[in-house]
């Protein structure tokens, strides 16, 4: 008796901690887009700006191209905080040396408009006079699309990301890429 | 004594540790998988394929590239205009959005075809330059379709084409089968005369199979 008194509490906590374990072991996994898609969409896209014909077709006495940046227009079923959205932009256009790009490419990039002081709403007078000296005449920008499809607990998640610099001017795109990939999902995450 | 002791600490500490690594609920990030690639939850929908939509734009593409040469209208000493038009959706089921995504990757291969950039300007949609130009440039030539001192020159409408879209799904038995079929045309702005179509993409899928 004494002997089973021992033994059943040790067998009790066992079991729980069996069961504990063993309900981890099928832990749902999600299809959002996580910190390393992020970079990975930005080291592809950048990448393929480098590589691009747009870029090996233009020289120093190509006309001049300035260009605004703006931050990814998010089209996806993904909350992608407005950090993400500048982040992969900037990394872009970090891609190449400021300098490299001036002189050997005659390409300049002007400060973002949402970054004057929070674009138009709160801007001051004087904010709107250095907007206006921009004068860019392309704009660089891109789209997060994605397409879901579900069935049970399995979820998969396509993304696709299409930068683009578009002539503001006669509105032809003079530069399109794309970086796609899936995500797949398992279980529910609020089990 | 000491061993019943020390097994009841092991147990617990193991009990612990393990109701620690359940919380919070959150889903484990996965891989990436290949976008071609064909998963459980798509094989199971009765949804069209992502991959069927990869393929289907890949040969949109590749037909309009061979097709260029022996068009008329894409051979003169100008290049023509082609922005993206309608998409009619008669599936039910497949959101719009899903058509339009796998549509610019359409644009993305013709616009990595020599071939097809001799040929064809790609024209971004009007409202969003104008957007974008309102925003950049101030309201002063604004309206990319004004001439003016700081607008541009307005797309000639005979020498502008769209690029239409139509997507079908028959559907029987409950959803236990669904045949897809797909096309895109291009017609003259003006006229609005479809001076080329694909040749249909079909893709019958039965989810759970």
């Amino acid at each position: 008796m004494i002997r089973l008194c021992r033994t059943l509490p040790v067998a009790f906590v066992v079991v729980l901690a069996a069961i504990s374990l063993g309900a981890c072991a099928g832990a749902p996994k999600s299809s959002r887009l996580s910190v390393d898609d992020v970079e990975f969409t930005a080291q592809e896209l950048s990448a393929k700006l480098t590589d691009s014909k747009f870029l090996a077709d233009r020289d120093s006495e190509s006309p001049r191209m300035v260009v605004a940046i703006n931050k990814v227009e998010n089209l996806t079923t993904d909350v992608i905080p407005e950090a993400d959205e500048w982040y992969i932009m900037e990394r872009v256009r970090g891609s190449r040396s400021m300098e490299a790009l001036k002189r050997l490419k005659n390409i300049v990039f002007v400060v973002p408009i949402d970054h004057i002081r929070g674009g138009q709403a709160q801007a001051s007078e004087f904010d709107r006079l250095v907007a206006l000296g921009r004068k860019p005449t392309h704009e660089m920008s891109a789209t997060f699309r994605s397409a879901v499809r579900s069935s049970g607990e399995h979820r998969t998640d396509a993304y696709l990301c299409e930068m683009r610099i578009t002539d503001l001017t006669s509105r032809e795109l003079v530069f399109l890429e794309s970086v796609e990939f899936k995500k797949t999902a398992v279980g529910k995450a609020y089990d | 004594m000491r061993i019943y002791r020390g097994g009841v600490v092991l147990a617990a500490g193991a009990l612990v540790a393990g109701l620690a690594a359940c919380s919070p609920p959150k889903g484990e990030q996965t891989r990436r998988v290949e976008i071609t690639d064909t998963t459980k939850a798509e094989r199971r929908s009765a949804q069209v394929q992502p991959a069927a939509l990869v393929e289907f734009s890949d040969q949109v593409a590749q037909q309009l590239v061979e097709d260029l040469i022996a068009l008329q209208e894409f051979n003169g000493p100008t290049r023509v205009n082609v922005v993206f038009g309608d998409i009619v959706n008669k599936t039910g089921i497949v959101p719009t959005s899903d058509f339009e995504a796998f549509r610019t990757r359409v644009r993305q291969k013709l616009l990595q075809s020599s071939v097809s950039r001799n040929r064809i300007r790609w024209i971004e949609n009007r409202q969003k330059v104008e957007d974008l130009r309102r925003k950049e440039l101030g309201g002063a030539g604004s309206d990319v379709n004004q001439e003016g001192a700081n607008g541009p020159s307005p797309l000639a409408a005979d020498k502008t084409y769209f690029l239409d879209g139509e997507m079908y799904r028959v559907v029987r038995g409950d959803d236990a089968v669904n045949l897809y079929m797909m096309s895109f045309n291009l017609s003259n702005a003006q006229s609005r005369e479809v001076v080329w179509t694909n040749s249909p993409y079909e893709i019958k899928q039965t989810p759970g199979r």
